[in-house]
């Protein structure tokens, strides 16, 4: 029976340990979200949802503390665009910077993740000379 | 005109345009405070729709990356000053 109660507490110190790792977690995870702003848009509402969504979870598979790779974020973005809705698309994502683009009808995001500009436009691909 | 000297970092432009493209930037640094990156933008890119023909891009900043696509010939991406200039055609009109 003595045996039988060390091995009751020993489950039961390991079953909180898990919660606590489990809460820690969580908790991290809701630091991570980041507060979203579309500043101008011209792009149907699913598409926006796409691009929001893609966008957060690119920043949230970054380890923290991680400095932000603009690129690899304009690629990702582009990239899902190009092969979703056709090309083509452009991305722009950086702190500091002002564009001045011609796009399609329906085809222009520009919005902030935490302290990240993210602009995602499209026009229409040039016919290649046959 | 030119304060600095611009620096092209990557392009496939011809020579010719290359340098109308870092005259145009200079010639809008001269206009507009190096703050206002969109008038800057704006300028160039107007005045490449207008000699060029519609339909090019362009960005002007301090910190900023991108993925894009562009026509063949029509890509530049110079530093002059404190700022980063990229400028490139996505279609034709």
């Amino acid at each position: 029976m003595e045996e039988a109660e060390k091995e009751l507490e020993r489950r039961s110190k390991f079953l909180n340990s898990l919660i606590q790792k489990k809460k820690k977690g969580i908790e991290q995870h809701e630091h991570e979200s980041f507060k979203v702003h579309v500043r101008a848009c011209d792009m149907p509402l699913p598409l926006q949802n796409r691009a929001l969504q893609c966008a957060r979870l690119h920043l949230e598979s970054m380890p923290p503390g991680n400095k932000l790779d603009n690129k690899r974020l304009a690629l990702a973005l582009k990239k899902e665009f190009d092969s979703s809705y056709g090309p083509a698309w452009h991305c722009i994502v950086g702190t500091s910077f002002g564009s001045y683009v011609t796009h399609s009808v329906g085809g222009f995001l520009y919005f902030s993740i935490d302290k990240v500009y993210i602009l995602l436009f499209k026009t229409a691909v040039e016919p290649l000379d046959h | 005109m030119l304060e600095g000297k611009a620096m092209v970092k990557e392009t496939d432009m011809s020579p010719k345009m290359q340098i109308h493209a870092m005259a145009s930037a200079s010639q809008a640094l001269d206009l507009y405070d190096v703050y206002d990156c969109i008038s800057i933008a704006a300028h160039i890119k107007k005045e490449f729709d207008s000699v060029y023909g519609n339909g090019w891009q362009c960005v002007v900043g301090s910190n900023f990356g991108c993925y894009f696509t562009h026509s063949s010939g029509t890509f530049i991406y110079f530093a002059l000053e404190t700022l980063n200039f990229l400028i490139f055609k996505g279609t034709s009109s």
